[in-house]
């Protein structure tokens, strides 16, 4: 354990030296430059709690020190991803980047759901990872990597290609809708630690391979391309925060929520690639910072709220949200540090959800005022769409929040909760300070990001401690947050000490019992029925009578996945169907075999021989 | 005399797609090897490497066959095995693939041409007969005449083929043949029968 | 910039109350009652001050803080929005997108309050009104963004100024805008259609909920920040959507009969309109919507400009 901390407290050296222009040759294998170095500071923030906090977490679990060691060399695999600067060593870290987080979850749990989620998992992201397998090698091969004007040069056929391929295969590792299933399936099987670093670090370092190709060495700034990002990024936040609304397990939840927030950062990018269109270098800065700061704010608040389900889990056994309640009190620690994750995700000032947010909505807001016609449009519908997924957001985590942590525990290992080990603790406490400190004085690092994007000569924005943006409104999350600590306290002050009276809670004057707990699907039914037309909610209720009296009523809801019944399933079902055809060619037969090989044979030579072939 | 050695070669490896009894074929590899040795010793007139190459022919010429029928010594078939195809008609595959293997092969750079498209067609009739022929032991053979024709290739190579390799191939080539036995001995004691059709029945 | 904005912004805290109470009043005196006086609330507040606070069983210390963070949120909002055209410069900033967030957090403490009660009344209530609010939202900025495609900007300052004069009614575009203010009004204020703010009956409330488990300070704190939200929104309103221009202090009086208008034209709309079906509002809040955006659309397309 102790060498994977020097690992993480090495990474976090390493990538200091943002802002400072490492060699950013491509010949040789290794480098870093500014952009890997922003991600790689990222990873190092995110990593090290969640190494501390797996120093503690994972001797209780089984298979410990594999885990340890494969989570160590998943880091290394992130690590080598973000430094890679040829082809080969670039795929060959993705491969074990995604390669590795399916074995250590095999090591843990072997049964017949995790196997199949991690089957999904590895064949979704292999088969759209061909897309980055296309892509950087036809880069390599027009000698791109790096110099935009090389893709240029080779004409718009190679960029149209190369464009999709990446935004295809880098778009399903970091989990696009309709390219997503694998996630909320391989996310919430895997150890805690685990699946923060994959929700955190995994998927941005996907958007930083997509940033890199489309925005680096692309050689132009396609509109389609920043309506395609557009249109992918609002697909992503609406689904993805709607399907979070209908989950039962905690863990599966926060995987939901991965893919909204994946989508607010390309809803940025795309903004960012159409400001550049339209020749607006400023707005195309700002557009790219905000993108990058969700980056680094989601890692964040993304890794604390799945340690805290991990340590959560540790203490009351199972993540069902109808059965948790009451655990802020219990667990203050624990339950403080979810409160402000899941304040901060919900993008509630003066935390740092909200700064990224607020920035992504200004630049959708600007990608209004232009035209032609469709770009507005679709930037307004964008605007109305994060509006929806912000509001969305904020009722999913209330709903979190309080069956989780307020209110009375449910069951009897919620009421004997207590709060991990030190190392727990100390892992989530760093994260809610970063969430609170990036959310104080997130001014401070926007210039830098804002420097970051493509075709940017000089500062673009002064450094100031709020986000102050020219010939707009600011957003000066210090002072608010001073005013609203300091009237709270005025107001609690003028509040008083006066004794209130207990009282019960009101249920109409009868004694509240436990039946009538409200659960997750009761608070979530007015938006499910509102839209039925989109969730395609399915009910069963069996009314068991007996002696002419009702005796028992059960019920049954479910909210199916639609892209898994539409469009999963049949690919799947004909995928089988062709393999078995292609069965009967493997007839066990050693003559059969040698019969292809000699026909393979002369198949060539009569090819050779009429001058097809070499 | 080379270009007759060489034919001979060929109607010997044509011959043991058709016959019948395995003691028969067996003799018809080794007299197959031996040409093939007396063909090396013949070019090997000149450098003492290549009469090492022409010694360890003959010597394959003489130990592969006495392992081969070993080998039938102590797994009689109880009934004839039934052939997948008439004999005539693996007669005419047999010759229609060293045809094929005569008229495409481009040149090879050797300085017979005769040589070249025999030990071609050499290669490609043995692996015709591991297709043709049911019984196990005919499978061996027609490895071995398929590795026959490799190494006349690499003798009639101007230059020589270095003695390294052709040991090298040799010393596979055992193992191969020494494997194989003992499963054939093995799977004649298990089934009764050496017939591969019945051996697809050990699948699933 | 001025003492006197300052002034103004820091007088909404008294005055803030004084909004619902003439909507009651004008909606009384339009159904033939003479109704309670227009400073009702001001005596409501009174009386709830002196009472003691209730602690439910299992009730946290969110319960005991939502109140009071609550009230500090629409304390910050009183200071971003800016009367007649000027803002004292109270160091929060005039940004729209802010005032959104500064909203949303304000019911997020609410609705968390009401988990922390785990009363059923409560939470249904919230339910109900989270569920309005996603379109709500969506609904909010979308009208923003109309009010700021003339000044390019999202400061609110900007916004007013170039709502200034006559000519922005020349085109299709503010008229839209409008139009989904008016039902943002209706949204946040929680007024029919939309909900009915007297309802008596538990089941049928959705912004009085989550206020049925407070009593004494607490529960005047919530009737204030109600108030409070009245004042923001209709501030607004006046500011970006009604007709100003002119010296500082004819905006002012522009402003008070803006305000009236707006008060007198819920009152209306309280006493035609039933309370709708609440699984169709989103239908409406999307017409709103489709509106905005049809007038965003005919902006950039330089309809009418």
């Amino acid at each position: 354990m102790a060498v994977l901390g020097a690992v993480g407290i090495g990474v976090l050296v390493g990538g200091e030296v943002l802002g400072a222009s490492f060699h950013s040759a491509i010949v040789p294998a290794f480098g870093l430059d500014p952009l890997s170095g922003f991600f790689l500071a990222v990873l190092a923030v995110t990593a090290v709690p969640t190494l501390v906090f797996a120093r503690d977490y994972l001797p209780a679990s089984p298979g410990a020190r594999t885990v340890g060691a494969l989570t160590g060399a998943f880091l290394l695999s992130l690590v080598g991803v973000l430094v890679a600067r040829d082809v080969t060593t670039f795929l060959a870290f993705w491969e074990l980047m995604t390669l590795v987080p399916a074995a250590a979850i095999l090591v843990a749990r072997r049964d017949q759901a995790v196997r199949s989620a991690v089957y999904a998992y590895l064949a979704i992201t292999h088969l759209g990872g061909a897309g980055v397998w296309i892509a950087l090698i036809t880069l390599a091969h027009h000698g791109a990597m790096g110099d935009p004007s090389a893709l240029a040069a080779a004409g718009t056929g190679a960029q149209t290609l190369v464009a999709i391929a990446a935004l295809i295969g880098f778009g399903t590792k970091a989990g696009f809708i309709p390219l997503h299933a694998w996630l909320p399936r391989a996310h919430p099987v895997a150890p805690a630690h685990l699946s923060a670093l994959m929700s955190g670090m995994m998927i941005k370092v996907a958007l930083y391979g997509l940033i890199r190709v489309e925005f680096q060495w692309l050689g132009a700034t396609p509109r389609w391309l920043g309506l395609a990002l557009l249109a992918l990024g609002l697909l992503s936040c609406l689904g993805g925060v709607l399907w979070a609304l209908v989950q039962h397990d905690l863990k599966r939840l926060l995987a939901y929520h991965s893919i909204e927030n994946v989508g607010i950062i390309a809803l940025g990018l795309g903004a960012s690639l159409l400001f550049a269109a339209a020749g607006n270098s400023t707005w195309a800065a700002i557009a790219f910072a905000a993108a990058l700061l969700h980056v680094a704010n989601h890692a964040i608040f993304k890794a604390l709220l799945f340690l805290g389900a991990g340590a959560l889990e540790r203490a009351v056994e199972s993540l069902d949200l109808d059965h948790l309640g009451g655990l802020l009190r219990r667990m203050p620690w624990t339950g403080g540090a979810f409160l402000v994750g899941s304040m901060a995700i919900a993008g509630l000032p003066p935390l740092n959800g909200f700064a990224s947010e607020w920035l992504v909505l200004q630049s959708l807001l600007h990608v209004a005022f232009y035209r032609p016609l469709g770009v507005a449009l679709l930037g307004g519908l964008a605007l109305a769409g994060l509006a929806m997924t912000a509001a969305l957001a904020l009722l999913c985590f209330v709903k979190v929040v309080g069956l989780v942590l307020l209110g009375s525990p449910r069951r009897v290992e919620c009421e004997r909760a207590v709060d991990p080990p030190t190392g727990m603790r100390a892992g989530m406490a760093v994260l809610a300070v970063l969430c609170v400190v990036l959310g104080l004085v997130p001014g401070l690092v926007v210039p830098t990001l804002a420097g970051l994007a493509p075709g940017v000569h000089g500062p673009a924005l002064a450094r100031h401690a709020g986000l102050v943006l020219p010939g707009t409104g600011s957003y000066l999350p210090l002072p608010l947050a001073l005013a609203l600590a300091a009237l709270t306290l005025g107001l609690v002050g003028l509040r008083g000490k006066r004794r209130a009276a207990p009282a019960p809670s009101w249920a109409c004057g009868q004694p509240v019992v436990s039946a009538l707990n409200w659960t997750s699907a009761g608070f979530t039914k007015p938006l499910r029925l509102v839209l039925e037309v989109v969730l395609r909610p399915s009910r069963e209720v069996e009314v068991a009578r007996g002696s002419g009296m009702v005796q028992s009523v059960t019920y049954e809801g479910h909210v199916p996945s639609l892209l898994d019944a539409s469009v999963y399933e049949p690919t799947v079902r004909a995928g089988l169907r062709a393999a078995s055809v292609a069965r009967r060619l493997q007839s066990g037969n050693v003559r059969t075999y040698a019969a292809y090989l000699l026909g393979l044979v002369i198949g060539l030579l009569v090819l050779v021989y009429a001058g097809v072939l070499g | 005399m080379n270009g007759l050695l060489v034919t001979t070669m060929l109607g010997l490896g044509l011959a043991i797609i058709v016959v019948r009894r395995r003691s028969v074929g067996i003799a018809l590899l080794a007299a197959q090897s031996l040409a093939l040795g007396i063909l090396a010793l013949d070019l090997a007139s000149g450098r003492s490497g290549d009469y090492w190459v022409a010694a360890v022919l003959l010597g394959k010429a003489a130990v592969l066959p006495a392992l081969l029928y070993l080998l039938i010594r102590r797994t009689p078939e109880a009934r004839p095995v039934a052939a997948a195809a008439g004999p005539m008609v693996r007669l005419a595959a047999a010759g229609a693939v060293a045809l094929c293997a005569a008229v495409l092969i481009p040149p090879l750079g050797l300085e017979a041409p005769h040589t070249e498209h025999t030990a071609v067609a050499l290669v490609l009739v043995g692996v015709t007969i591991v297709i043709a022929r049911r019984p196990i032991l005919f499978q061996l053979l027609g490895l071995l005449v398929a590795e026959n024709g490799l190494s006349l290739l690499a003798v009639s190579v101007p230059g020589g083929l270095s003695y390294v390799i052709e040991l090298g191939a040799l010393f596979d080539l055992a193992l191969i043949v020494t494997v194989a036995a003992a499963f054939a001995q093995r799977i004649h004691s298990d089934l009764g029968t050496g017939d591969t059709e019945l051996l697809r029945g050990l699948r699933d | 910039m001025s003492a006197a904005a300052a002034l103004l912004q820091l007088a909404g805290v008294a005055l803030a109350p004084l909004l619902p109470g003439s909507i009651q009043t004008g909606k009384a005196r339009l159904q033939g009652r003479r109704g309670p006086s227009v400073l009702q609330p001001y005596r409501t507040l009174w009386r709830l001050w002196h009472k003691s606070a209730v602690a439910p069983e299992g009730a946290g210390v969110m319960y005991r803080l939502a109140p009071s963070l609550l009230a500090a949120c629409l304390l910050a909002a009183l200071a971003i929005v800016p009367v007649a055209g000027r803002t004292g410069n109270l160091g929060l900033g005039n940004d729209a997108l802010v005032l959104v967030g500064v909203l949303a957090l304000a019911r997020f403490v609410l609705a968390a309050a009401s988990w922390d009660t785990a009363n059923g009344f409560a939470l249904m209530a919230s339910a109900r009104e989270l569920m309005i609010s996603v379109f709500g939202e969506a609904l909010l900025v979308l009208a923003l963004l109309l009010a700021a495609l003339p000044a390019n900007s999202t400061n609110l300052l900007a916004m007013s100024a170039a709502a200034a004069g006559g000519h922005i009614w020349s085109g299709p575009t503010h008229w839209c805008g409008a139009i989904a203010f008016l039902l943002v009004i209706l949204v946040e204020t929680g007024r029919q259609p939309i909900d009915n703010p007297d309802t008596h009956l538990e089941l049928t409330m959705i912004h009085e909920g989550p206020l049925l488990e407070y009593a004494g300070r607490d529960l005047a704190f919530l009737q204030w920040a109600g108030a409070a939200r009245h004042w923001v929104i209709l501030v607004l309103g006046a500011e970006l959507y009604l007709p100003h221009w002119g010296s500082f202090a004819l905006n002012v009086g522009l402003l008070a009969a803006g305000v009236a208008l707006l008060c007198g034209a819920l009152a209306v709309v309280e006493t035609e309109q039933a309370k709708m079906r609440i699984l169709r509002v989103p239908a409406l809040l999307g017409v709103g919507c489709a509106i905005a955006l049809a007038g965003a659309g005919m902006w950039v397309g330089g309809v009418g400009v």
